[in-house]
């Protein structure tokens, strides 16, 4: 069947068309959003409407209707939390310091404590047509009816209608009880309610008992100064904290620009960057030889399966991307069992056979030894992969000229195969030695970073600098320090980019040796 | 329009779980969250206030707890541990409980101090702790002093096997703790306000250390294996072949349901003092931006704090109620009152944010004991040194 063909004016015309109905849909919203005052989705909202139309009506920014799906997502994704993580790192941003500070002064000025002997009462609530007209308190501080405004009076003013005498009214001036959905319903108004009693102010405790609390703190903003009511002692905001001249610190505190503070902990406090040298010369080894041990074997694999005389090649390839198939996070859970000192399979065997234990995830060499191993087993396949592909494209002719000139094997491997090789899989190394310098997972999933060099140390044997760093946030000396953590990270994130900046330029002088050739 | 604002803001994703005024949010994981269903319906059948139950998994409420309630976008009530208080209430996103006295009397006096940051910010309803754990098959007759135990581990123990008498998750500090708080060793002492002072670190007080050399007296001789994790002495127990082990009631389901003739015990005394394990305490705690707390008051005192509620709980969750009218119906059964008595003896797991600098120094400190590099005194004082340098306590 053949589509009926459609001139270029109906389709601008359907474009037209589809994007009023889209435009007034997400208008609607719009209004509806700045009815509820969502500020911040209005205009986001608004600037991608806009983006939108403008893409699809430009004729000037038609090539960018290709890039605009890729760049949103870039800078959703990588972008964004990059930027935030950069904020963070200059922020105070950890446990005690996660909210504003107009927070901090609604919770401390919202502390209550009971004053001595504070009176509790029980109470009902009383109304008609025009809704709630009173509340009615008893207990044993005595018997008061509330008024909505606030007005307290004594029980005996007012007529009390108390037929089954139980001493609670069925009726007070004329006005009936109202069932507890009704008081639920009216919460909200009544949570308001201060009534000045006492020492203190009666408020709404549950939805049928008032209490006397009184107020620990008062916040003046002209001084910006909180005062504890009950001692008169002054804190004054400092470093994120209301802070008392006798040094005592108020929890909770609120998150403040700190400027490079961070990060000069991080190079002053040995607990910090103790272990940042031994951690980052494991991450380059790790990364090192995983690529190069996994890249020398799946080339090895590749150039033994390109060769043509070999029988079964293909079932031969099948069965070795197997690794590569497997999700790695169950791979790896399975080598660890493999691992393990007790009942793994590999000490199994080795007791069998030779009657050696070998402590595999337990002491640092052999922790290490089985990272590399594992990541090994998991990426050769990928390496074998890519130089089989890099393989195929290398011209038959230079090895036959190679041979007319009487080159042995090895030598036409030296010099034909590894550097055409070269050229395109090295671009592929350094994007794998990144993926594997940052790989979390792995060490995470296998040894969690462990075992221990020494005591008290942020990073383990195996931790590389991201495992690190995620410890490093939760190992705080009080909770979570995400601030610390984004600093680290930042450093990671310029270490990372040096490494592949300063190897994609080397590259470049790659492709120029092979020009030569 | 209201509605309609509201399905845009639920499409938006989060939102809908926030909470907002004249309806209690909960967070709860899903073992929890149907019993939380039932009786926040009840609620709702009373009071006509609607309750809402959003099920998370029991790992993650703490973190998106602490990610949401400052930008109002948290729940009324979470459900979780009586270790998140510290650092939840230094972060000012808790609601101090100002619990009715005649309630009060009705707790367990340790659950409600598990749940006091200076302030009570929970109401507990389940607590938890390590027993001695063991197969009846293989320990007819219980050993009534730790020196008897270490004999009958010695006569069954064959590692070649495997076959183990006794043993205990390691490197762990949760489940080695026992052994060191028997002989007087403690992680935060406290001062005179009662308050845990963290300036106190009890990990290297003589009593720790020497009951961390009675525990590596045992990996010495080869009675524990160094390194035992979780999954493995797990799967050696339901295969018949561990006789004992220090546990939590987690374990219960699983031996049961391997076959196992279990019963729980207190841990033996260890030259004569009764090793004291940490209390884990279950409860639930109110966000401080909570636009319902009358409601949400209301709800926990009448409705939660009730025999029905906390049995109701029982039967979900079977962990010992916290509810003192409901622990009595249910102290019946042996194993839980195994573990009942157990943790009598033992001493809430301090609830200070400080415990985060705690955990992985010590780990350290028990790995290198159980793998024979260091000597207890060492390792234990290395540990509370590097603690202590944390804290900023010199």
């Amino acid at each position: 069947m053949r589509l009926p063909r459609i001139s270029a004016t109906s389709t601008t015309l359907l474009k037209v068309v589809g994007f009023s109905l889209l435009d007034a849909v997400a208008l609607y919203f719009l209004v509806l959003l700045a009815w509820e005052k969502s500020w911040l989705f209005v205009g986001l909202i608004a600037a991608g409407l806009l983006g939108l139309n403008v893409l699809a009506f430009s004729r000037r920014l038609y090539p960018l209707r290709y890039l605009a799906p890729g760049l949103f997502f870039l800078v959703l994704m990588v972008v964004l939390p990059l930027v935030y993580t950069v904020y963070i790192s200059f922020t105070n941003y950890a446990t005690g310091n996660i909210l504003s500070k107009s927070q901090v002064i609604e919770v401390l000025t919202r502390r209550y404590y009971l004053p001595p002997n504070a009176p509790t009462f029980t109470f009902r609530a009383y109304g008609g047509e025009g809704g709630l007209y009173a509340l009615f308190l008893f207990g044993p501080a005595g018997q008061y009816v509330l008024f909505p405004d606030g007005r307290l009076s004594r029980a005996e003013d007012h007529a009390l209608q108390d037929a089954d005498n139980d001493g609670i009214p069925e009726a007070i001036d004329g006005y009936s009880l109202l069932s507890l959905a009704e008081v639920a319903r009216l919460s909200g108004e009544l949570q308001k309610l201060e009534v000045p009693f006492g020492e203190g102010v009666l408020r709404l405790t549950t939805l049928s008992t008032m209490r006397v609390y009184s107020p620990q703190y008062a916040y003046d903003p002209v001084r910006d100064v909180l005062t504890d009511l009950r001692t008169g002692k002054e804190y004054r905001p400092q470093g994120g904290n209301f802070v008392a001249a006798d040094g005592e610190k108020l929890d909770p505190g609120w998150v403040t620009f700190v400027g490079f503070a961070n990060y000069l902990r991080f190079l002053r406090d040995p607990l910090y960057h103790g272990a940042f040298v031994r951690v980052f010369t494991w991450t380059v080894v790790w990364a090192v030889l995983t690529v190069v041990l996994s890249f020398a074997l799946g080339l090895g694999l590749a150039i033994l399966l390109n060769d043509k005389t070999l029988r079964f090649r293909k079932l031969y390839r099948s069965l070795l991307i197997v690794p590569y198939a497997i999700p790695a996070f169950i791979s790896i859970l399975i080598w660890r069992g493999f691992f393990n000192t007790e009942v793994g399979l590999f000490n199994r065997v080795l007791t069998q056979a030779f009657g050696i234990r070998v402590p595999w995830l337990t002491t640092p060499f052999w922790a290490r030894f089985s990272c590399i191993l594992t990541n090994v087993w998991l990426t050769y396949p990928y390496m074998m992969l890519v130089s089989l592909g890099a393989l195929q494209a290398i011209p038959e002719e230079m090895y036959e000229a190679a041979k007319v000139d009487g080159a042995t094997g090895w030598r036409r491997f030296v010099h034909i195969t590894f550097p055409l090789l070269l050229i395109s899989v090295a671009p592929l190394l350094i994007g794998s030695f990144a993926f594997t310098f940052n790989n979390f997972t792995l060490i995470w999933l296998l040894t969690r970073g462990e075992p221990v060099v020494e005591i008290g140390s942020r990073a383990g044997a195996t931790d590389i600098l991201l495992s690190y760093a995620y410890k490093l946030a939760f190992m705080g000396g009080r909770g979570s320090e995400y601030n610390m953590t984004a600093a680290l990270a930042v450093i990671i994130f310029v270490i990372v980019a040096l490494i592949s900046g300063i190897s994609f330029a080397r590259t470049k002088a790659l492709e120029e040796v092979s020009r030569g050739l | 329009m209201k509605k309609l604002v509201l399905v845009l803001v639920a499409a938006m994703g989060v939102w809908a779980w926030a909470a907002q005024p004249g309806r209690i949010l909960i967070w709860a994981d899903d073992t929890r969250a149907p019993v939380f269903r039932e009786i926040g319906a009840q609620y709702t059948k009373i009071t006509g206030v609607p309750v809402e139950v959003v099920e998370i998994p029991f790992g993650s409420i703490r973190d998106q707890f602490v990610t949401a309630a400052p930008t109002g976008e948290g729940p009324d009530l979470i459900i979780g541990a009586h270790d998140w208080v510290g650092e939840l209430a230094a972060n000012g996103l808790l609601a101090e409980i100002l619990l009715p006295p005649e309630l009060a009397a009705q707790f367990d006096k340790v659950s409600l101090e598990a749940f006091t940051y200076g302030r009570l910010y929970g109401l507990p309803y389940a607590r938890e702790g390590v027993g001695l754990l063991y197969n009846k098959k293989l320990v007819p007759v219980l050993p009534k002093t730790f020196e008897e135990l270490v004999e009958l581990a010695r006569k069954l123990t064959d590692p070649t096997v495997p076959q183990y008498g006794f043993v205990v998750q390691n490197p762990d500090p949760y489940h080695e703790f026992p052994f060191l708080s028997a002989l007087g060793g403690y992680i935060f002492g406290y001062d005179a306000e009662g308050k845990l002072n963290p300036c106190d670190v009890g990990l290297d007080s003589p009593g720790a250390i020497a009951g961390a050399e009675i525990l590596q007296s045992l990996f010495a001789e080869g009675l524990i294996p160094a390194g035992l994790d979780w999954d493995t002495w797990t799967s050696l127990f339901v295969e018949g072949r561990i006789a004992m082990v220090i546990t939590g009631p987690w374990f219960v389901g699983r031996a049961k349901a391997a076959g196992i003739d279990i019963g729980v015990a207190p841990i033996p005394p260890i030259q004569g003092q009764n090793p004291k394990p940490f209390v884990g305490v279950q409860g639930v705690m109110i966000s401080a931006f909570s636009p319902n707390l009358p409601l949400v008051y209301d709800f926990l005192f009448n409705y939660f704090a009730t025999t029905e509620t906390m049995l109701a709980l029982y039967a979900k969750d079977p962990r010992i109620p916290a509810f003192l009218p409901a622990f009595e119906e249910v102290a019946e059964d042996p194993i839980l009152r195994g573990f009942a008595e157990s943790i009598a003896n033992g001493v809430p797991m301090p609830n200070i944010p400080q415990m985060s600098a705690v955990w992985g120094a010590w780990a350290d400190a028990m790995s290198l004991i159980g793998n024979l590099a260091l000597s207890p005194a060492e390792a234990l004082k290395q540990a509370a040194d590097n603690i202590r340098a944390t804290l900023g306590c010199k």
